[in-house]
């Protein structure tokens, strides 16, 4: 294991629309959830009270979004609690990234560290990205973060509509590099692993 | 610690408040702080020299006058859906909020009757924040509403320890509050303490989402210890200062 193999400098898959702004982290998983030891099992209890409510109809259960995993939100997603479980839990329902208006600072970085890629555009690009799905629900979107550019398509001449987007530079690079991956990153210091824990006083008896 | 917790609400980053002789006071002789004497010095130079210097520059200044501000409530979905006790909800409130909570666009929170009343979190569960509500309760000789389950649970086993020290646990439990043992509670119902439906709590609580209170369908509305203690007198959403007046 090692952090090349984490890179994560693109992202395709179907992509649907979650409405609403200000989806707080207790919406995206609830508070009674969050008593597990690993993260282990939250993906099922996702939204979970939200999508009870709406009996089916809640864009997580829509039939037709099934196995997309690009999700596109409106602001402010992931407010509220600094909760990171609910990362874990919207990747395991099988969220790759997400492109919204805006995110929440503390939900952001708690993606970037999960290697989920949370990617923000103007009013102007997400009201275009949602007319093109409309349209073509089922078109194929690309995140290419080495270009910051959102392509759906093939459309006309097999040429994507290209739609430019950004992240935080420090985060664009954590994940092109593989360095979100922070056992990964650790694990490639080798020897030196086993040299620092020695010095570390609470270490050193698990160490020897 | 409220205005460093709620700081995030408001989109902040962080929330901090410089270190100065209030910290260092309170820090003096804990149990956890270095010994009275030349390692607490040593240790509060180091916690000093985190202040912002004498100047610093910001990008912007505001001034808030604590006693100009009428208590605060929160009537929506988030803690910036909020308002003075004696205002009306924005005619412009969002939709999903006012569905959730059961009100409407315009209308007074002032009245509207309350289920459950809860005094705790680590925002607002701290001994300071028991001491003003006890003290209250037992300066206006002030009961729980009939119907209302009132709870007061310490933000820490400290805190607990020592309202117990001072007595304040049998002020609120003759006033008809439970006084249950330490930790989050109602704030984010992890443990059984949850509303039941879609009940409404006057909660000193930090968070006010959709759920938040164990429940669906349950409704949160966050105030101020002081203003917990007013509202689960009464049963309904009561503005502190005709208690005090």
């Amino acid at each position: 294991m090692n952090s090349k193999e984490s890179i994560i400098d693109h992202v395709a898959g179907k992509a649907f629309h979650l409405p609403g702004n200000d989806m707080d982290t207790d919406r995206i998983i609830p508070a009674r959830f969050l008593k597990c030891v690993t993260f282990k099992g939250l993906g099922v209890n996702v939204f979970k009270d939200d999508r009870a409510k709406l009996e089916g109809k809640h864009p997580f259960d829509l039939p037709e979004n099934q196995g997309r995993s690009i999700l596109v939100v409106d602001e402010n997603f992931g407010s509220g609690s600094s909760r990171e479980h609910a990362v874990p839990a919207l990747m395991q329902y099988g969220i790759k990234a997400i492109i919204g208006l805006s995110f929440a600072a503390i939900f952001r970085g708690n993606a970037v560290g999960n290697g989920l890629v949370c990617v923000e555009v103007t009013p102007k690009q997400h009201e275009h990205i949602l007319i093109m799905l409309a349209d073509h629900p089922l078109c194929d979107v690309e995140i290419d973060l080495a270009n910051m550019l959102i392509e759906l398509g093939p459309f006309i001449q097999e040429h994507p509509d290209m739609t430019p987007c950004s992240m935080p530079d420090s985060h664009r690079k954590m994940l092109t590099t593989g360095e979100w991956d922070s056992l990964a990153t650790a694990l490639e210091a080798g020897p030196l692993i086993e040299e620092t824990a020695a010095r570390i006083p609470y270490m050193a008896a698990v160490v020897a | 610690m409220t205005v460093c917790n709620m700081s995030i609400e408001g989109g902040a980053q962080c929330g901090y408040v410089n270190p100065d002789a209030t910290t260092a006071g309170y820090l003096f002789g804990r149990k956890y702080s270095p010994e009275p004497g030349e390692a607490f010095a040593k240790a509060r130079d180091d916690w000093f020299s985190l202040a912002s210097d004498v100047d610093a520059e910001f990008d912007d200044y505001f001034e808030l006058k604590g006693e100009e501000i009428e208590p605060m409530m929160t009537w929506g979905i988030n803690p910036g859906e909020s308002i003075g006790v004696n205002g009306k909800i924005p005619e412009n409130a969002a939709k999903e909020a006012l569905e959730y909570m059961e009100f409407a666009a315009g209308q007074e929170i002032i009245g509207e009757p309350i289920n459950v009343a809860f005094i705790g979190s680590c925002t607002n569960g701290r001994i300071t924040d028991l001491r003003a509500a006890a003290d209250l309760i037992k300066k206006h000789g002030l009961r729980v509403a009939p119907g209302v389950k009132a709870l007061v649970v310490p933000g820490s086993e400290q805190v607990r320890k020592q309202a117990i020290a001072e007595r304040l646990d049998e002020i609120f439990v003759k006033a008809g509050w439970e006084f249950r043992e330490a930790g989050c509670s109602m704030c984010l119902a992890m443990n059984p303490d949850k509303l039941k439906g879609n009940q409404l709590c006057a909660s000193s609580s930090n968070r006010n989402f959709k759920g938040r209170q164990g429940s669906p369908t349950g409704r949160t509305m966050l105030m101020s210890p002081a203003s917990v203690v007013a509202c689960a007198t009464r049963g309904c959403i009561t503005d502190v200062r005709e208690i005090l007046n």
